[in-house]
């Protein structure tokens, strides 16, 4: 190629490279003439330099860390064509867009005509569209395909991983990936080896090794996964050596992917959970007592008894699941629990249950019970019979931290449907 | 001069292409899988860059591409072009407006053995939503 060429890319690069990464506005004059044109300059912004200084103040007030990064350059005559990428971090009011914290990479092709080694006239641009998709200012029509991919990458990889397979690894995280998490284990190399020497590790440590991968959420560029994961602890973990039990636990990753690569991930793992199943660690919860999750089961009857329905705030979990039965189907927190008590008092009034018999190990208490009481009122549809009814059940009910987490349930739904005439066989 | 030859590439898949509209010519100019840097940074099958150019045409039928300029250099061409038309389909999720434009538009592509193996695109696209009237 000719000198003036070679020249003019030159001084395209010591400006992009030397005075815009640096953010010296100022220098702009020595690169822009006064009397410059930009064709695709947004309304309102000056001719020259003026203009040029003018945008590019905003642009840094809005991302203190922008650069321009150069992929090629073609240069042809007077002209310089450059293909470039502006990256950096969304930290403050840009082109009327309050700070969100995102990254961006936005694409630039530009021309420009060169006289005396300054910008006569320039083509092209940013891609600001792109970039207003990036940073959320804008409904991002791609969403839909890029979830897609994203989750074909994630797919890709945690195949990699169950199948110790490197090359799965090595066809979605880029070479010079970078893990914030690797300071967790030491003596790995950079990058993408990394991830195939942590994986491959793992798979030496927990035989039959398998992720699931449990949800996947995708937002500009990066793809946020949930994962569990199981194996057999069959070699060396951390240093402490194989227990043969099984271990499961759960993960968190985030990752940002650049040009269909991962490039850098934040990671989240249950490495105490991990411990604590190995049985190398010591357990965080309190050891069951049996005893006080049966004096607990015996508060909740003796306050149901007391019509103190406002005692399941005091003893049951508010994220209580109930695992029930026709009667009682699935239900979850304590509304179902205290409005099913009400109706049964109503219709009831001189209810009774009984503790019959309690059978407590572990965290559970499977309980007997017997409700005794006169139907005064409709039930579940049912005309009020003004006689003594009874039925019994047996629950199940698991306690964590002092309350009542879980229930299973099984009552005689049968029994009770004979007592109202419905089924026949019973004395009704 | 391969420059000269490569330009000369260009130009005919500018004008059949984009000008005249022959996209099942589209494989006598690009690779199949063609490096499309925009859209995914990896080799896209043919047909999706097919897809993406028929897109713009049901968008907008009387679509007319204008060639400015073609420089080259080594084994890159760019290629800038004045699109203009009407707005009659559906565009990035947003119904006809049927509202004229006239936008800029660079395309930069590699050329290797005879055919173009790497696309880069930049369109104004703010221009064009704003004349569109495309608020969001």
């Amino acid at each position: 190629m000719g000198e003036l060429q070679e020249r003019n890319k030159a001084r395209v690069r010591d400006y992009i490279e030397n005075v815009i990464n640096n953010h010296i506005v100022d220098r702009f004059a020595e690169y822009v003439p006064d009397d410059g044109i930009d064709y695709s300059a947004p309304p309102g912004i000056p001719r020259g330099n003026a203009g040029t200084k003018m945008f590019f103040t905003m642009f840094f007030e809005g991302s203190s860390d922008a650069k321009n990064t150069i992929h090629e350059m073609v240069a042809e005559g007077d002209k310089v064509s450059i293909i470039s990428s502006i990256s950096g971090t969304h930290d403050g009011n840009l082109m009327g867009l309050p700070a969100t914290g995102k990254h961006f990479s936005a694409l630039l092709l530009e021309t420009v005509r060169m006289v005396d080694g300054k910008y006569a006239e320039r083509w092209g641009g940013m891609d600001i569209v792109g970039l207003m998709i990036q940073l959320g200012a804008l409904p991002d029509p791609d969403l839909k395909a890029r979830t897609e991919a994203y989750t074909r990458m994630v797919e890709r990889y945690i195949y990699g991983v169950n199948h110790d397979d490197e090359n799965a690894l090595r066809e979605v995280f880029a070479k010079d990936f970078n893990d914030h998490n690797n300071a967790q284990v030491s003596g790995l190399p950079p990058g993408v080896e990394a991830v195939v020497a942590a994986h491959h590790q793992l798979n030496e440590s927990f035989e039959g090794l398998t992720f699931t991968i449990d949800e996947v959420l995708v937002e500009g560029d990066e793809v946020a996964i949930r994962v569990h994961a199981n194996g057999k602890h069959t070699g060396a973990f951390y240093g402490f050596p194989p227990t043969g039990k099984d271990i499961t636990w759960t993960a968190h990753r985030i990752l940002r992917v650049k040009d269909g690569m991962f490039v850098e991930a934040w990671n989240e793992f249950d490495q105490v959970g991990i411990l604590q199943q190995m049985g190398v660690i010591p357990s965080f919860a309190p050891p069951p007592n049996p005893e006080a999750n049966k004096a607990l089961v015996r508060r909740l009857y003796q306050a149901e008894n007391d019509h103190n329905i406002d005692i399941v705030y005091e003893l049951m979990s508010p994220d209580f699941v109930m695992h029930g039965d026709a009667l009682n189907p699935y239900q979850k927190g304590l509304e179902p629990i205290k409005q099913g008590a009400k109706m049964t008092q109503d219709a009831f009034p001189d209810m009774i249950v009984e503790i019959e018999d309690m059978v407590a190990s572990g965290d559970k208490v499977m309980v007997r019970l017997r409700w005794t009481g006169t139907m005064a009122k409709p039930f579940m549809g049912m005309p009020a019979s003004n006689k003594k009814m009874s039925w019994t059940a047996i629950a199940t009910n698991r306690i964590e931290n002092g309350k009542i987490v879980e229930r299973w349930f099984n009552s005689d739904v049968f029994g009770m449907l004979q007592q109202f005439g419905i089924i026949p066989g019973g004395q009704s | 001069m391969a420059v000269e030859q490569n330009k000369e590439l260009v130009r005919n898949f500018c004008q059949t292409i984009l000008v005249d509209r022959q996209l099942d010519q589209v494989a006598q100019f690009m690779r199949d899988p063609l490096n499309d840097v925009n859209e995914t940074g990896k080799p896209e099958p043919l047909a999706h860059v097919t897809q993406y150019f028929d897109d713009y045409f049901q968008a907008f039928p009387d679509l007319k591409a204008t060639i400015e300029d073609v420089t080259g250099e080594n084994d890159l061409v760019t290629c800038r072009l004045t699109l203009s038309g009407t707005q009659q389909g559906e565009f990035m999720g947003h119904a006809a407006s049927w509202k004229p434009f006239s936008v800029s538009s660079i395309q930069i592509f590699r050329v290797a053995d005879g055919k173009i193996v790497e696309r880069w695109e930049w369109v104004d696209r703010l221009g064009l939503r704003t004349q569109l009237g495309i608020q969001n």
